[in-house]
């Protein structure tokens, strides 16, 4: 069957209201990727499995690859990008860039955005293990990216007790 | 400025954490077609036809071509010949006449819209004869297999060896054998595979975006196979998501999209998803590894006899045969052994062809001979670091002649003292510390192990490298190399070199990589050469840089050269500066100035080994099995580290992907050869839970003489004694009354092993 | 990596909802949070023509206690039940509230609890569905209705193996409902996986009450290993009656193994082995919680 059907929906990407038409069967990553240019939006299994495409849909993180854009009409879409905080967002890339969290940063925009739902939550370490948990990365044997999300944890709980 | 051995920032991250970097999935060029692969759903049959029906009809579809259609296509061939008896079982670019494997390209289907392209892939009909599949090594194969076979699966015998092994096995006061098995895993990087060309025009070329690790060499077999003058061809490498080996040597599906640009005149995209990553890509490892020793009572090897039987899978692809090579040549590793034969046989059979993986034959081969160590340490009674102190190459030794060679290069250690190094290790980690809080934990009642392992890595120096140094219009020097990112941060490491090299600061720096067009030769980023290589080759670059600069500079300012001094970012004439930008300014101005352009060749007759420790400590769950590794620790012999933390990283990263390899990878297939590992479901890889405590010990105590700067390589030493380490440890944690010969050490595998046992072991329920 | 085409519906409310499936029947999927279907669809495992997507359904999405019944909405997220901020208003009792979080918690991983349903869970009838186990131990009715009407289901009689229940193509499933248990109830839940965040190789749910130190009832069901979950009817008759002192020792080890055995089918030593486990550990959880 072909696509003869196309759907009007549109949301906020970013922070900018996108409208767009598009056919029911392309995921949120497909779209994002290849209909609003987002250079971060990587499907590395469709299967729920990996979370390359790990973006944040109305403030939670969800594998993009499971949803279809159809469903996204109406929602708040971030992406590694822009998160929703500029200044969170540049001490997420110091913290990755500083404790070699990359490598070839195919994985890196879905623990960012796993980062930034971490902050915001203001979860435990070890709760952000947990939650990193959820995305693999086959290059930097993960260490760096725990440091990473240690360090932002750490110097956010030190803001917050200060003056 | 001294930049070589500074842990600077890498210049890749800003682009990469800014999302500003394309991965091939996300281009896009005007009026582009996208191809999708129809695939063999048997593991083996005689193939009779490939319906095409109502596919070439279907919405958006353009072409539709089964291997008939490009049966003047030879096949895929090998980056070096072997044995010219090989030839015969390269890859077809597309299966002609008989289906070898579940996943072999059968038909391609061309249209304007990559869900369309699905959709009428599934209107193709494959039409064929089932066979039996053959799905062992030593499988004795008849009439009813396949004629290539003759016989046997067996295709080829590879023996190595020196010494008189006769004698010292009948003069041995104890002779040892083990069996060691591996199995088939694969490197799965997290972007799967892609490509896209894009035709020039009137067919008489193509650009090829989508490939990294060897542009120069997948150049050259692109033109042969599709008959185009090499300069037609353009390789341009992007960003890729890992490589690990197996990404970016040539397979059917660049071939293919190339193919299919050239016909149409539009430029094709292929994007693989990742079951098909798991049927297509290059498998590795499944190896089967029988071990006999012939050992003094001290723990002396006086000889060792190896015989390696590899499953390649159903064809020979670019590597061959070169895997098993690999495992005869470094089995030995850091020992003496006097006397050592080895035979490795290949394979083939009905399964994905197998290929490189990161420490390709080497994970394999440190694997069973530090597990015949601690064989020999379990049979004597001796320590096992005691028994690998007693058969180390001394440094006296050094360079250390194997007297065998590796894929047609004589095997030279080239520096170290592993002594010193084990020695090194076991204090910085403090060995007899981590065995006595071992000891003490398991007097407790939990099951816990510590394992070292020894390894020697390779840096691969076999092809020479080319490199240039171009002063560009905005100022910029750029760094023209033919080797590839793959993630491991090689921009910043060659940056650093010739930064070095010039004195100038990080920023005047561009690597420009993998544009063929940009760069006549490359041998491209494999083994761990790539820093070393490269590296060596913009050391001299940028000294013939730095000397041409200085001329120019001169004759356009009307200065001597011994007046000119170079400075941040140009240089200083009598105390007026002059920017490189400006420089390029005035070149550009001058009718009599040549750019400024040096270019530099390095080659080296021999490999620079790097080697180093392993320590694991594992806790093993005495109810489920599960195994944990708690701490890993590695020291590593580098040579000369160009950026420290970038070493450490390779390092880690490579020790995370061994410990899945250890502990849970394979990939496995149903009697009938239907592949039961498609997805990450079934293909268990380490997540963040099962990271360890790292520590990473580098060590420069040895620099390589085999290279200006002493360099070494980094990316294969985290991996390559891990499977070895994990084993050990586990033995350990059973106080030796298990081996584990066998990876992964699933939980499921262990328990096995337990079952057969005879105190019980497997009621761990039951002995509290 | 493309599902096939597909038209999409978006019903904003039930009755539209139902319509649609009984128009559409068999060439109709239900979308709930997509964590199931969508990778077989990914895989064209799954090709259905029409998608009822409810996710604008705001009624199904209901969590409430009603007359000592938990009645959780079809599109209630796994989520949910991490989160005391969500279910907290229900004054469950604590024991119960705390064993639906933890259970919910070895679901996948985050983004997955996010957007996975516990209908969708129950209609996708995986063993390996902690939703599957829970509903099967505490006997929860499963609400369904179609064009035609609501019935209710018994979770025993609703799933009929691996994969498989009695729902039509135009039943939808609209809640699931659960007798709130007395606050005495104890339990206990362990799951073993290949690796933490995979799906389980086995797991158990206990539910017991004691007095003075000694069990008197329990009741044990072990899933993931077997096609749907299935009660150890004989280790909860050894263990009634007994000092709760029993739950680490060998006996128990021995009866719980002949009891798994008793289910195992044609089922590994090795999987068999990581049942027993499961079994004793949560047998033991339920004891000391
Ligand atoms: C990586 C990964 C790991 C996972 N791990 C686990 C795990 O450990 N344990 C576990 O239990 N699950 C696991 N899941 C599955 C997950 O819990 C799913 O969310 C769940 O199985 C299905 O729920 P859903 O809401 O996503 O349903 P969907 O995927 O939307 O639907 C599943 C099926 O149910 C039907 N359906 C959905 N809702 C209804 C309804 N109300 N009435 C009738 N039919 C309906 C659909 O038509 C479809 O056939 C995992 C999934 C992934 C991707
Ligand atoms: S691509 Fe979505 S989880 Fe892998
Ligand atoms: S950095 Fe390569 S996969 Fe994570």
């Amino acid at each position: 069957m072909e696509d003869t059907e196309l759907h009007t929906i549109s949301f906020t990407l970013n922070g900018v209201t996108q409208r767009l038409r598009v056919a029911a069967r392309r995921s949120l990553t497909d779209v994002l990727g290849q209909e609003c240019g987002m250079k971060s939006a990587h499907m590395g299994c469709g299967q729920g499995d990996c979370g390359s495409c790990t973006v944040s849909v109305d403030g939670v993180p969800i594998r993009g690859c499971l949803l279809f854009a159809v469903q996204a009409d109406g929602a708040d879409i971030r992406t590694a990008e822009a998160l929703a905080n500029p200044d969170s967002l540049a001490a997420i890339r110091n913290a990755f860039k500083k404790h070699r969290a990359i490598q070839c940063g195919y994985c890196t925009p879905g623990f960012m955005v796993l980062a930034d739902y971490i902050l915001r939550n203001e979860l435990s370490l070890d709760q952000a293990i947990q939650t990193l948990s959820a995305n693999l990365c086959r290059c930097t044997g993960y260490s760096p990216i725990v440091s990473a999300v240690a360090d932002l944890l750490a110097a956010r709980a030190e803001r917050g007790s200060g003056p | 400025m001294n930049m070589i051995g500074q842990s600077i920032d890498r210049v890749e991250d800003d682009d990469l954490l800014q999302a500003s970097t394309r991965f091939v999935g996300s281009l896009a060029f005007e009026n582009m077609l996208h191809m999708h692969v129809v695939r063999s759903p048997y593991a083996h049959a005689r193939l009779k036809n490939v319906t095409v029906g109502k596919a070439a009809s279907a919405p958006g579809v353009v072409a539709v071509w089964t291997g008939n259609d490009i049966r003047e296509l030879p096949p895929i061939g090998f980056r070096r010949i072997p044995d010219r008896d090989l030839l015969q079982h390269r890859q077809p670019v597309m299966a002609l006449d008989e289906l070898r494997y579940v996943g072999e390209p059968a038909a391609i289907v061309l249209a304007t819209d990559p869900c369309l392209a699905e959709d009428a892939g599934r209107l193709i009909a494959i039409n064929a004869e089932i066979r039996p599949p053959v799905l062992d090594c030593g499988t004795e194969t008849d009439a009813r297999t396949e004629a290539r076979m003759r016989g046997s699966n067996e295709v080829a015998r590879i023996e190595k060896g020196y010494g008189d092994v006769e004698a010292a096995f009948a003069a041995a006061e104890h002779k040892i054998s083990i069996s060691c098995r591996l199995a088939r895993q694969t490197a799965v990087p997290m972007e799967t595979r892609g490509a896209i060309a894009v035709p020039h025009p009137a067919a008489a070329g193509f650009d090829l975006y989508g490939a990294a690790k060897v542009p120069h060499a997948n150049r050259q077999e692109l033109a042969r196979i599709l008959s185009l003058d090499i300069g037609g061809v353009v390789l341009r490498e992007g960003h890729a998501g890992g490589g690990f080996g197996v990404r970016g040597e040539l397979y059917p599906e660049d071939v293919l999209v190339a193919f299919a640009a050239l016909r149409l005149g539009r430029p094709v995209k292929w994007i693989e998803d990742r079951s098909e990553h798991f049927l297509a890509i290059n498998h590795s490892r499944d190896q089967t590894i029988h071990l006999n020793a012939a050992v003094s009572k001290t723990g002396i090897i006086a000889a060792l006899r190896a015989r390696i039987t590899t499953d390649q899978g159903a064809y020979l692809r670019t590597h061959e045969i070169k895997v098993s090579d690999l495992s005869c040549a470094f089995l030995p590793g850091p020992y003496r052994i006097p006397a050592y034969q080895a035979t490795a046989t290949v394979h083939l059979t009905n399964k994905t062809p197998c290929g490189t993986y990161r420490a390709p034959g080497r994970f394999e081969a440190t694997f069973a001979m530090e597990r015949m160590i601690d064989a020999i340490a379990r049979t004597l009674e001796l320590d096992p670091v005691e028994v690998r102190r007693r058969n180390l190459i001394s440094a006296a030794d050094m360079p250390f002649d194997r007297q065998i060679e590796a894929t047609g290069k004589r095997v030279v250690y080239d520096s170290g003292d592993y002594l010193q190094t084990l020695d090194t290790a076991i204090r910085a980690f403090d060995l007899p510390e981590l065995r006595r809080s071992a000891e003490e934990r398991r007097q407790r009642g939990e099951c816990i192990g510590i394992g070292l392992a020894m390894f020697v890595e390779k840096t691969d120096t076999a092809l020479h490298e080319t490199a240039r140094l171009e002063l560009a219009a905005d100022g910029k020097i750029e760094i023209v190399t033919g080797t590839s990112s793959l993630g491991q941060g090689m921009e910043t490491a060659l940056a650093q070199i010739a930064a070095d090299g010039l004195g100038f600061p990080i920023d005047v720096f561009r690597i420009v990589r993998g544009q063929t067009d940009r760069i006549s030769q490359s041998g491209g980023t494999f083994a761990s050469r790539t820093t070393v290589m490269a590296g060596s080759a913009i050391h001299e670059a940028s000294r013939i840089f730095r000397r041409k600069l200085i001329e120019t500079s001169a004759a356009l300012l009307g200065a001597t050269t011994e007046v000119i001094t170079l400075r941040r970012d140009g240089c200083c004439i009598n105390g007026r500066n002059v920017a490189l930008s400006e420089l390029r300014a005035m070149i550009d101005a001058s009718a009599h100035s040549t750019q400024l352009i040096a270019e530099a060749d390095f080659s080296s007759g021999a490999m620079a080994c790097p080697y180093g420790v392993h320590i694991a400590q594992v806790k093993v769950d005495p109810d489920d099995l599960s195994v944990t590794v708690e701490k890993y620790h590695i020291a590593y012999e580098i040579g000369r580290a160009v950026n420290p933390d970038l070493v450490k990283a390779q390092l880690l990263g490579g020790a995370m992907q061994g410990i899945g390899g250890a502990l849970m990878e394979e990939i496995s297939f149903s009697s009938d050869g239907q592949p039961l590992t498609t997805s990450f479901a079934d293909y268990v890889t380490p997540r963040i839970v099962d990271v360890p405590a790292f520590e990473i010990l580098l060590l420069e105590d040895w620099p390589s003489p085999t290279n200006p700067l002493g360099l070494k390589g980094a990316g294969e030493g985290g991996i390559n004694a891990a499977g070895a380490a994990v084993a050990a440890a586990v033995e350990d944690a059973f106080a030796a009354k298990i081996a584990p010969r066998r990876l992964p050490i699933t939980p499921k595998a262990l328990f096995d092993l337990l079952s057969k046992t005879d105190d019980g072991l497997i009621s761990p329920l039951r002995r509290r | 990596m493309y599902p096939a085409s597909f038209r999409y519906h978006r019903p904003s409310g039930l009755h539209h909802a139902l319509e649609l499936l009984s128009r559409h029947k068999a060439d109709a999927a239900i979308l709930a949070g997509g964590q199931s279907l969508v990778p077989r669809m990914n895989l064209r495992q799954a090709t259905p023509e029409n998608i009822v997507d409810l996710n604008r359904i705001a009624d199904l999405s209901k969590l409430a206690v009603v007359n000592d019944v938990l009645e959780i909405g079809a599109m209630v997220r796994h989520q949910s039940f991490c989160c005391e901020a969500a279910i907290g208003f229900l004054s469950l009792p604590s024991g119960f509230a705390e064993l639906l979080g933890r259970m919910a918690d070895t679901i996948g991983n985050l983004p997955i609890r996010l957007r996975g349903t516990i209908g969708g869970s129950l209609a996708n009838a995986s063993p390996k569905a902690q939703w599957a186990l829970l509903s099967f131990l505490l006997d929860a009715d499963i609400v369904i209705e179609n064009a035609g009407g609501t019935r209710c289901e018994r979770y025993t009689q609703f799933v009929k193996g691996d994969g498989r229940t009695t729902l039509k193509p135009d039943d939808l499933i609209t809640n699931v409902r659960i007798k709130v248990p007395p606050a005495e109830w104890r339990y206990g839940f362990a799951q073993l996986a290949p690796q933490p965040n995979r799906p389980a190789s086995a797991f158990a749910l206990v539910a017991i009450t004691l007095e003075d130190a000694r069990v008197r009832d329990c009741r044990i069901a072990i899933g993931a290993c077997t096609p749907v979950p299935c009660r150890l009817h004989a280790l909860e008759d050894w263990l009634s009656g007994r000092r709760a002192s029993v739950s680490g020792s060998d006996d128990l080890v021995e009866i719980a193994a002949a009891a798994v055995r008793q289910q195992g089918g044609e089922s590994q030593p090795y999987i068999e082995h990581l049942a027993v486990v499961a079994t004793t550990r949560a047998i033991a959880q339920a004891v000391e919680c």
